[in-house]
């Protein structure tokens, strides 16, 4: 092969590399922020209705404050702890009683961390990718170095 | 590559990006500011509401707002006030309040940066075509040896220049003392010849010698510090005679002679008036104008009273003697009896007020002028 159409191939790699893969990586990445998000929240609400659910087994009033905006908080009373109301999708909410939301929870913990398992392979994919790109391109240039020579 | 326009236009439109991404998170702040405000108007008017609450952002509870008027306010740093609703409303605005003059600052702001974008665009400040870069390189070590040898280039210059100015000024010197030297020698020679010719020489135009003379009399100035040198010369003088010749030449030596023309004396006659002084002659004969010496008159008469008294004192030391003989003769019948000194007395009396010198000469003046009129 030509020394120049090997130098073009090499560039076009090399933007390849640094725009298309690197951009990708970039959106795995924002896409597992995101999931790590929700799956923190569930997990948080998992940890609240477990405490809930000790107040229903006592059979006492369940006393919070709650936030109604930029951190000013209200008191708030709880009388009836046996049922919560959790979004499922689309601003949909639905009314659970607190063991069938935690296994809804744990139902979406589950999809969640499977997502994000596809997520991190993705992720991985494409930064062997990168990585490979760049060592083939070392090893090319290599050679013509000292086939010049 | 970046070319300068680039550079310049990025940094405007990061600058921009961000103006836009912090207004639209003060405008989110503010929004929900203002639903808070709404909350808490609406629940003072009760006690207690029902609500469904939210535990974490997707789930919600149902229960019961109680202590409507209880405000828990986050004031920073995990701080928190508890407050009547109205205090937190009046928060609420307060906040409100700082939002838009941010607002207000960041439009200002990125006003600004779009003209000074657009204007940069307008005038062309980085043209990309056709246009050559001035680039002077510097190097510190360079320019440290470029400014050595320029210092030592200017030393040379001017230790060239000083000595050709001390050449200069010798031959100077030297040319100026020999004229000096001419011209004293043609001085003296002319003074002689003046002495032994007439007025017509005189009156005769200067010669070019003299000229030369005049010229360096009035060119020579003198000053305290020329003086001071002079009188060292002279001081000199006496010790050394070697510096006679040298001191001699440097004296700034100024002589002075009366014009050679004879006085004018006009003929003097009593008739005539000529001058102010041809007034007091014929009219005030005995009469002096006054002057500010001292008076000669009042100086006479004092002479004169000193005399008197001196003499009437001797006069008196006499009688006291024959009195003293006297007495002693008829001590022994009289005892100490001294006769009183009746001039003296006299004498004490006949001093009048005094008289001012001013009052004095004018009285004698019109005194004068009586006698003449009469």
């Amino acid at each position: 092969m030509d020394s120049k159409t090997i130098y073009d191939k090499l560039h076009k790699y090399e933007l390849y590399a640094n725009n298309v893969l690197r951009s990708d990586l970039k959106h795995v990445c924002n896409e597992l922020d995101e999931i790590n998000c929700r799956l923190a929240e569930y997990v948080q609400l998992r940890k609240n209705i477990t405490l809930l659910q000790e107040y229903e087994k006592n059979n006492l009033p369940y006393k919070t404050m709650t936030d109604i905006g930029c951190n000013f908080f209200l008191q708030m009373h709880v009388k009836d702890v046996s049922t919560i109301c959790i979004n499922v999708g689309c601003g949909y909410y639905v009314e659970f009683s607190l063991a069938e939301a935690l296994k809804f929870i744990i139902m979406k913990e589950n999809i969640l961390n499977k997502n994000l398992e596809v997520l991190r392979q993705r992720s991985a994919n494409i930064k062997a990718h990168i990585k490979l790109i760049f060592l083939c391109y070392n090893k090319v240039l290599e050679k013509l170095t000292l086939s010049k020579e | 590559m970046f070319t300068n326009t680039n550079i310049y236009e990025k940094i405007y439109e990061e600058a921009l990006k961000n103006n836009e991404q912090t207004v639209r998170e003060i405008e989110a702040f503010k929004k929900e500011l203002e639903g808070v405000r709404q909350n808490l108007e609406s629940n003072q008017k009760y006690l207690f509401q029902n609500v469904m609450a939210p535990i974490t952002s997707n789930a919600l509870i149902k229960g019961k707002l109680v202590h409507t008027n209880e405000v828990f306010a986050h004031v920073g740093d995990n701080w928190f006030i508890k407050t009547s609703a109205a205090r937190a409303l009046e928060i609420c605005d307060r906040r409100i309040k700082k939002c838009n003059e941010n607002l207000a600052e960041i439009e200002r702001q990125t006003k600004k940066f779009s003209s000074n974008v657009q204007k940069s665009q307008e005038f062309d400040i980085f043209p990309i075509d056709d246009v050559k870069e001035i680039i002077e390189p510097y190097d510190e070590e360079t320019e440290k040896l470029w400014r050595e040898n320029h210092q030592e280039k200017v030393k040379k210059y001017k230790r060239q220049q000083a000595v050709e100015r001390n050449v200069e000024n010798i031959f100077e010197k030297l040319e100026e003392l020999e004229k000096q030297e001419q011209a004293e020698l043609s001085f003296t020679i002319h003074k002689q010849m003046n002495e032994n010719s007439t007025l017509a020489v005189h009156s005769s135009e200067p010669t070019s010698e003299e000229k030369i003379i005049q010229k360096k009399i009035t060119k020579k100035r003198v000053s305290f510090s020329d003086f001071n040198k002079n009188q060292n010369y002279l001081s000199n003088d006496d010790d050394d005679n070697d510096e006679k010749e040298y001191s001699l030449n440097d004296i700034n030596v100024i002589r002075f002679s009366h014009s050679y023309n004879k006085p004018v004396h006009f003929p003097i006659d009593d008739q005539l008036i000529q001058s102010p002084s041809d007034i007091y002659r014929s009219f005030f004969l005995n009469y002096n104008p006054k002057s500010i010496l001292k008076n000669k008159i009042q100086n006479k008469q004092y002479e004169d009273h000193q005399q008197s008294k001196t003499l009437l004192k001797n006069i008196n030391a006499e009688n006291n003697e024959l009195n003293i003989s006297n007495i002693n003769e008829y001590s022994n019948v009289f005892g100490d009896i001294q006769e009183k000194q009746f001039n003296e007395f006299q004498e004490s009396n006949k001093s009048t007020r005094p008289i001012s010198s001013f009052k004095k000469s004018r009285l004698q003046h019109n005194n004068q002028h009586h006698k003449i009129l009469s």
